[in-house]
């Protein structure tokens, strides 16, 4: 029965046509990011001169880095990829604290104390926070473990992962648009009313969530995996084991980039799961496809919406926006930065959230089953 | 005729026509007044919020309303330094309130700059003495940096700098710009929104014929299709336009009861970075106007996605997913990707976006020719429009 609904469900058109679109979609977006950097300099040399300097940030090879190419005018790959590293201390969140625009007037101290550095101008960001959130930030601060790993070729990453979070979104939208004909399918072609005098009718009601599920996790997969492909065909799978500090320097936490991504991929699951049930729910509660759609797209859109254009701060009103399972699309945006969306400071907020709304949405779904389909 | 009728009475059954109007005007209303109560002026309007607060700024500041002349800049540059502190922090005073506008603006302009070359800036911090009298000259050069750092061959440069030089200057300022600029970003959301609407309208167009077995009997009447066609296009696109011109309309007509209409007289480049010549007003006015094509031209494009799919839901699911998708590329803050470029310029809806994605450079080459955006935009919507009018005639007729 599970085989046979899964069959049903699965083998359509529509999941066909969209797994090849997102796998086109997946190919397409990281092959221009790798292309890319093909157009100025052959990748394979790039990535032999920076595994010269690869494993821990050293400040003594950034300093050396630095002078040589500060100095010496070496147009050297392997210090350009180290003189980078100082570049982003400087860059990201830029006009904070260090402000110089060339290479030349970078002082020795960035590169012979980095870490010590990094670590002021992270204090300043921190205080720029609403008071009653620095404690927590400074104690987070100082679990931060130093010195950040580094392997070549992580910086494609920094492409990777936005183009993995633009997939995750619309994977959301999808899964909302599929979803919605769980149960209103069959309210709608009246088969519902043979199924409902069948034995066993309840549980296979029950199952019909799970082959969703699958789709929105087989979107995922191939969303993640495909990038995470793509890339290490080019840099080796050893980039993913560089620190996040890499690609964003001032974050918390001690997460390398392949951590990151599973990360996003477990928390992107779980909001498939709970918009998978909650819209089978308004599907069986009324019995039509079309309006399940809109439902699915207006929850989704009003995330996106007050995210964007709805500044509060009113604690109640985030913690709903919060709770929608889009939040779990724009995790990374939690995990990388300290310009928190809608001033969450622990992801796992959002999870716990998220996770609620899934079992509130089971409890219902199941309940709704029981109550209506109760033929004996 | 009579088909046309028969057809319009089928489809815009009162109730469903009400039901899409009613619900356009409900997230018009709110959105504006969302807009306008929300609205509070900074901290030297304390305890004022909504039609108050906007009220007493245009009480203060109408005295300098008009062309900002150099001599104005200057006078408020002056005023704003004698006002500090000696802990850096402005002393608000009377005069100073008057001519707020011009110390933003001055503020604003250091702050763009710094930004640009990459220098340090501070939030309070005296501006330098002669900032007022250049303040043209260095409006020039942050554009003429713009230009440079946007710009990807000579035509785009010379393309870029024509448009600059046509900007007017010294600019214009009238009171209460600033919350009709706010407005001017949440009309692109709403038409989003009505855009969604005319899809779930359209999209159950000809496929709903065939769900319910009707397409056979009209298939074999004589000449059915073809005379059908013209009423299943003109019927989306009339409901569309009622759609979007009852929302957008009742939207524009509240915030212009409410605000200084005068306001639309302000310069683009006083709110937002924009090579663009036209003022408030004709922002919006092209915006409204882009918005209404995208409705047609989606219209016409779900009444293609209906004539080729089976089921209505897949039709609203495609229909929505390409708008989402235009959205949600739309929103992603500086796309450097030419694949993604080229295709937020194709894709249906897209269009929409011209004022989050591409005000501030808006020119584009293709094949080696040089365009303004707005009229790019305008062109690529109506040839959708047109491709998708003639592939859903053959498809639907030829069957």
């Amino acid at each position: 029965m599970w085989y046979l609904e899964m069959k049903r469900i699965l083998h359509t058109k529509f999941v066909w046509v969209t797994v090849v679109g997102i796998l086109i979609a997946t190919l397409g977006l990281n092959f221009v990011i790798t292309r890319d950097d093909m157009n100025c300099l052959s990748i394979d040399n790039t990535l032999y001169e920076e595994s010269i300097y690869e494993g821990d940030v050293l400040e003594e090879n950034l300093l050396t880095s630095l002078i040589k190419i500060r100095d010496e005018k070496s147009a050297k790959q392997r210090y350009n990829s180290q003189v980078w590293i100082i570049n982003s201390l400087i860059n990201s969140y830029s006009g904070v604290l260090y402000c110089e625009d060339d290479i030349s007037k970078y002082p020795d101290e960035y590169a012979s104390n980095f870490y010590r550095c990094w670590r002021k101008k992270f204090e300043t960001l921190i205080k720029k926070l609403p008071m009653s959130k620095q404690k927590i930030a400074l104690d987070k601060l100082t679990e931060v473990r130093t010195p950040f790993k580094v392997f070549p070729g992580y910086y494609l990453y920094y492409s990777a992962i936005g183009n993995i979070e633009i997939l995750f979104v619309l994977i959301l939208f999808l899964v909302s648009c599929f979803a919605a004909g769980t149960y209103a399918n069959s309210f709608e072609d009246e088969s519902m009313e043979i199924i409902a005098t069948t034995k066993r009718h309840k549980s296979g009601m029950r199952y019909r969530v799970l082959p969703v599920i699958c789709y929105g996790i087989l979107l995922s997969i191939i969303a993640t995996v495909g990038t995470v492909c793509v890339v290490s065909s080019i840099t080796g799978f050893r980039a993913l084991s560089s620190s996040l500090k890499m690609v964003a320097l001032f974050s918390f936490g001690n997460y390398s980039i392949g951590e990151v991504i599973v990360i996003m991929f477990l928390y992107e699951i779980l909001g498939i799961c709970a918009l998978t049930v909650l819209l089978g729910y308004t599907s069986i509660k009324i019995k039509s496809t079309n309006i399940s759609i809109g439902i699915g797209i207006f929850i989704n859109m009003c995330y996106i919406i007050c995210n964007r254009f709805l500044s509060t701060s009113n604690h109640l009103v985030k913690a709903i926006i919060n709770t929608l399972p889009m939040a779990t699309a724009n995790i990374y945006t939690s995990i990388s930065g300290i310009k928190f969306p809608f001033g969450i400071f622990k992801p796992h907020l959002i999870a716990i959230e998220v996770l609620g709304l899934f079992l509130v949405a089971v409890v219902l779904l199941f309940r709704k089953i029981s109550i209506d389909y109760y033929y004996g | 005729m009579d088909l046309i009728i028969a057809e319009i009475k089928r489809q815009m059954k009162p109730k469903r026509v009400l039901l899409y109007v009613t619900m356009s005007i409900v997230i018009a209303v709110i959105w504006a007044i969302f807009i306008i109560n929300g609205r509070s002026e900074g901290k030297y309007y304390k305890g004022m919020k909504g039609l108050a607060a906007i009220n007493a700024v245009v009480d203060d500041r109408k005295d300098y309303a008009g062309k900002m002349t150099t001599e104005r800049f200057d006078k408020s540059c002056k005023l704003y330094n004698k006002s500090l502190s000696e802990k850096n922090e402005v002393v608000m005073n009377n005069d100073l309130l008057k001519m707020l506008i011009y110390s933003d603006a001055l503020s604003r302009q250091q702050y763009l700059i710094d930004n640009i070359f990459n220098r340090p800036f501070v939030t309070v911090e005296k501006l330098p003495d002669d900032c007022g009298r250049r303040f043209y000259e260095t409006e020039n050069l942050y554009y003429q940096k713009v230009i440079k750092d946007m710009a990807k061959n000579e035509r785009e440069k010379a393309l870029a700098i024509e448009m600059w030089d046509n900007v007017e200057k010294p600019y214009t300022y009238h009171c209460g710009y600033e919350v009709w600029s706010e407005g001017v970003e949440h009309l692109q959301v709403i038409c989003v929104i009505l855009i969604m609407f005319g899809v779930f309208f359209t999209s159950g167009i000809i496929v709903g014929d065939k769900q319910c077995g009707l397409d056979e009997v009209v298939a074999s009447t004589r000449g059915g299709r073809k005379k059908l066609f013209v009423s299943k296009l003109i019927i989306p696109m009339f409901m569309g336009l009622v759609i979007y011109l009852s929302g957008v309309g009742t939207y524009i007509s509240i915030l212009k009861y409410y605000l200084p209409s005068k306001a639309l007289l302000t310069s683009t480049q006083l709110f937002t970075v924009s090579l663009l010549s036209c003022n408030l007003g004709q922002i919006i006015r092209i915006i409204v106007f882009q918005g209404m094509l995208v409705m047609l031209m989606m219209c016409v494009f779900t009444v293609l996605l209906s004539s080729i799919s089976k089921k209505t839901s897949t039709v609203i699911s495609l229909g929505m997913l390409i708008i989402i998708g235009s959205f949600i590329l739309a929103i992603i803050p500086h796309i450097n990707n030419p694949f993604l470029k080229g295709i937020s310029l194709i894709l249906p809806a897209n269009q929409m976006f011209f004022y989050t994605n591409n005000i501030s450079f808006p020119i584009v080459s293709i094949l080696g020719r040089t365009f303004s955006l707005v009229n790019v935009n305008m062109a690529v919507s109506l040839v959708i429009m047109l491709v998708s009018y003639s592939i859903s005639a053959t498809k639907y007729i030829r069957r």
